[in-house]
């Protein structure tokens, strides 16, 4: 009876451990296996207008390289250089956050409104961000209806008027606006963490170094941030990852509108576009693969070596 | 213990719940044996004239009184407005695809994967027509059936879709405001242009609409002279671009440009050379010409950049402009606007340009008017009820239900018959009666689509990567029309870095080995 009992007694609890694996390893083999070995397979295919799968070797890889490297198609190149761009938002990103999260740190004056009003844009959607900065710069006057953006108007006072977001109008103001929007969108979550980290530095460690006559720009330079630099190496390896999610910003600022030859667009947002069309075209699919993998083929080096000069060059820290 | 169980049971629960939710879209499917499901594009017709003619065919099949048929059990209409673009999803799938699909474009790769029905049995169908009874394909619009007409590999050449509406596409005019502005411009215009010193027509030449700029700027400065839009994809100005274009290149044979082809031999999409046709260049000069001074949009909205089609429309049928870019469905879709600014709107031809094709006089422009004719309804391979909608494309295909169709909400089929002959023709609104004028009034239409070509020579470019969306296929309207501010037209399409024809020799380049079959 006692055996019978430890018998039930451990199949259930093999079947409480094999349900719970179950679900991990389930998704482990669709979400990753399927979907990445299906990814790299079907990059070396072609699906002409029949929906037929014809295999092609490195043809995709080969044509896409061409198109990216030697700019056999402008727009493709662009867009995939344009990725890049999202390495030196977050650049700027990193020293206003650290800036900002100190300042929230010291408890400056209003520091709870100002950590509500750097939070609040991680809590809402991107896409009512994108909204609500789009009319900030919105310019109308068409006679029958006059209006302007908040942005547009204050800076219209000040003698600047320019046809901010206009759609098919290539201003060199787009770029500098979708790198405010991206660094106003990005920085209320790096704050949070950056400060979140310094709030965990012991008492007794800013307290000796005010002791010693540091001033709060010592303090930051070299008790705090050394300290939370944990936090900040696993940001700063974030930052080219980045790059494969560069796409909701601009098109959401621009209302989807790339601009001739694709001059605001990037690489994940080309691929947002490939494959939202390929249940109509399918082969799209496939470029959308390679575009990716080819993405990766660059993302992946520098994030290595930028991870192996992290750990050689920041310590080590506990407390 | 008893506690992580309910845990367990519910997450469990909900996980499942979750995975149905996920099968069951929209609160179930359309299909159901039986019961005739469509799916349409919501324009500007509206759904009434629909359930009139699904309750009369019903009621017709069945032998009883059209009341007798009822919605959601007899036929069931669902108005989608992705369906243009989100056609694959609802057709792969058994679950909710409906028997028939009323959209504004449809796509050849539809019918090369085997998603969409052969409908040769509904083409040879007879119908009663004026001229006596006559199969669908004999009755209806050349161009409109062969576009959808192709010979596809293994399955042979049928056809899979026809044609509902021919939209013309043209220039809206506000008749009340036109009648009031006095010529005092410089540049000469028709004698029968004016009567009393004041415009009683519409212009007929490009430089008649040139003079009614400048009077109506003289009648009031404030007055918006042509509403248009760039802020989207779509804009109406491929009617202005088509129309000179071919008046200049020639229609089926080439006019004043030897070698470079005619307007439909560009539909032939052969390469990109096609995309070096002079006449296009015309065509941009022209709207550079009316559009455009000191690298500013002049004679339209201030904010023509950001102002959306819709709104462009809008505050014309508000009475804010004098021309407007638009198709027949405007009256309908701006009912309200139009009932409160108490205006009378009418369509015109598209202004003629100079040096133009001309009739066989050999002075007078040919009458050209540019035909929309992307509207089709065809049925799913998957849907439940297949012969039904075929009979039911049959039935409203027989003259009588074209001229009904015409009558009920304004538009033209692209059949042969007149719709000035329907019986409440009298009963039409001005504006829809100018619609049908410029229809049937034509020398000859002008459509996206390659004419006099067999459908196993059309070019798998054109056939499946959607080239009759945009002319410059690779570079939208607006780009175009606001790269006219700083650029020549030559430089818009052939020699600047990022041309027309510089993107479409990339495309073409990718085109060539995409469909090895590609001519060029």
């Amino acid at each position: 009876m006692i055996l019978r009992k430890q018998v039930f007694a451990k199949s259930k609890r093999t079947i409480f451990i094999v349900s719970f694996l179950a679900l991990s390893l389930i998704h482990f083999a669709v979400f990753w296996c399927y979907i990445n070995f299906d990814t790299i397979r079907l990059t070396f295919y072609r699906i002409n207008q029949y929906g037929e799968e014809i295999f092609v070797g490195g043809e995709n890889y080969l044509r896409l390289f061409k198109d990216i490297f030697e700019r056999q198609n402008k727009g493709t190149a662009t867009a995939f250089w344009n990725s890049f761009h999202a390495i030196g938002i977050n650049m700027m990103i990193l020293p206003l956050s650290i800036f900002v999260a100190y300042a929230l740190y010291k408890k400056v004056y209003g520091y709870k409104f100002f950590r509500i009003i750097f939070y609040i844009p991680s809590v809402i959607s991107i896409v009512v961000l994108a909204a609500a900065f789009r009319e900030m710069f919105r310019q109308y006057n068409d006679g029958y209806r006059i209006a302007s953006g908040p942005a547009a108007q204050i800076l219209s006072w000040l003698g600047i008027n320019k046809n901010w977001l206009a759609p098919y109008v290539d201003t060199d103001v787009k770029w500098p606006l979708i790198y405010t929007f991206a660094i106003l969108n990005g920085m209320g979550t790096n704050v949070i963490l950056i400060a979140s980290a310094m709030n965990r530095i012991p008492k007794e460690i800013t307290e000796a170094s005010r002791l010693d006559g540091c001033g709060y720009f010592n303090e930051l330079f070299h008790v705090s941030l050394p300290l939370v630099m944990p936090t900040i190496t696993t940001w700063v390896m974030m930052i080219f990852s980045s790059v494969y999610s560069f796409f909701m910003q601009p098109m959401l600022l621009l209302d989807g509108n790339p601009g001739r030859g694709n001059i605001y667009m990037t690489a994940p947002w080309q691929i947002f576009d490939l494959v939202t069309t390929a249940d109509i075209k399918q082969q799209n699919l496939v470029t959308a693969a390679c575009l990716g993998l080819i993405l990766t083929m660059f993302i992946l080096p520098l994030n290595l070596i930028m991870r192996a000069l992290l750990n050689k060059f920041t310590a080590e820290v506990s407390y | 213990m008893k506690k992580s169980k309910l845990l367990l049971l519910a997450g469990i629960g909900l996980c499942f719940t979750s995975l149905v939710g996920c099968g069951k879209r929209g609160g179930g499917s359309i299909a159901q044996a039986g019961r005739l499901s469509i799916v349409y594009y919501p324009g500007g017709y509206g759904e009434e004239y629909l359930q009139y003619f699904c309750q009369q065919f019903l009621a017709n099949k069945r032998g009883v009184q059209p009341s007798e048929i009822v919605y959601g059990v007899d036929y069931i209409l669902e108005p989608d407005p992705d369906i243009t673009y989100d056609w694959a999803r609802r057709i792969e799938t058994t679950t909710n695809c409906p028997d028939l699909i009323i959209s504004n474009a449809m796509s050849a790769r539809a019918v090369s994967r085997g998603l969409v029905a052969n409908l040769e049995s509904v083409y040879n169908t007879e119908v009663a027509t004026s001229k006596g009874n006559k199969k669908i394909r004999e009755f209806v619009m050349s161009e409109a059936k062969e576009q959808y007409t192709y010979d596809f590999k293994g399955a042979g050449k049928f056809s899979f879709a026809m044609p509902w509406t021919a939209i013309p596409i043209s220039i809206a005019y506000n008749n009340t405001i036109l009648k009031k502005i006095t010529h005092v411009s410089s540049i000469p215009v028709g004698e029968d242009a004016l009567s009393n010193g004041k415009w009683v027509r519409p212009p007929k030449t490009v430089n008649e609409l040139k003079a009614i700029f400048e009077d109506a700027t003289n009648y009031d400065p404030a007055l918006t002279k042509f509403g248009f839009s760039i802020s989207g994809g779509a804009n109406w100005f491929e009617s202005l671009i088509i129309t000179w274009w071919a008046q200049r290149q020639g229609i089926d044979t080439e006019y004043l440009y030897a070698g470079e082809g005619s307007y439909y031999d560009f539909w032939a999409y052969k390469n990109e050379e096609i995309f070096k046709q002079t006449g296009i260049q015309d065509a941009l000069a022209t709207i550079k010409d009316l559009f455009v001074k000191n690298g500013q949009i002049v004679n339209s909205y201030a904010s023509v950049e950001s102002i959306t089609l819709k709104e462009s429309q809008q505050a014309f049928a508000e009475g804010k402009a004098l021309f407007c870019l638009t198709g027949d469905f405007f009256e309908k879709e701006y009912a309200e606007q139009i009932a409160l600014s108490q205006q009378d709107f009418r369509m015109m031809r598209v202004p003629s340009i100079e040096n133009a094709v001309t009739k066989e006089d050999g002075t007078t422009p040919i009458d050209l008017s540019y035909i929309n004719i992307s509207s089709c309804a065809y049925v799913p391979n998957k849907a439940t009820n297949k012969e039904l909608a075929k009979e039911f494309l049959a039935y409203t295909s027989s003259e009588e239900n074209c001229k009904k169709m015409s009558e009920m909400i304004g538009a033209i089929r692209p059949f042969d018959y007149d719709a000035r002959t329907v019986n409440g023709y009298s009963g039409l609104s001005a504006f829809t009666k100018s619609v049908f004028n410029l229809y049937y009034d034509a020398d000859d239409y002008l459509v996206k689509f390659p004419r006099n070509v067999e459908s196993s020579k059309i070019s798998a470019a054109f056939l499946f990567e959607n080239a009759s969306e945009n002319i410059f296929y690779a570079v939208k309207y607006g780009e175009v029309i606001s790269s006219l501010k700083n650029y020549s037209p030559r430089q818009i399409m052939i020699d600047g870095e990022d041309s027309v024809y510089q993107q479409m020799k990339t495309k073409f380049d990718q085109w060539r080995t995409d469909y090895p079959e590609i001519n060029g």
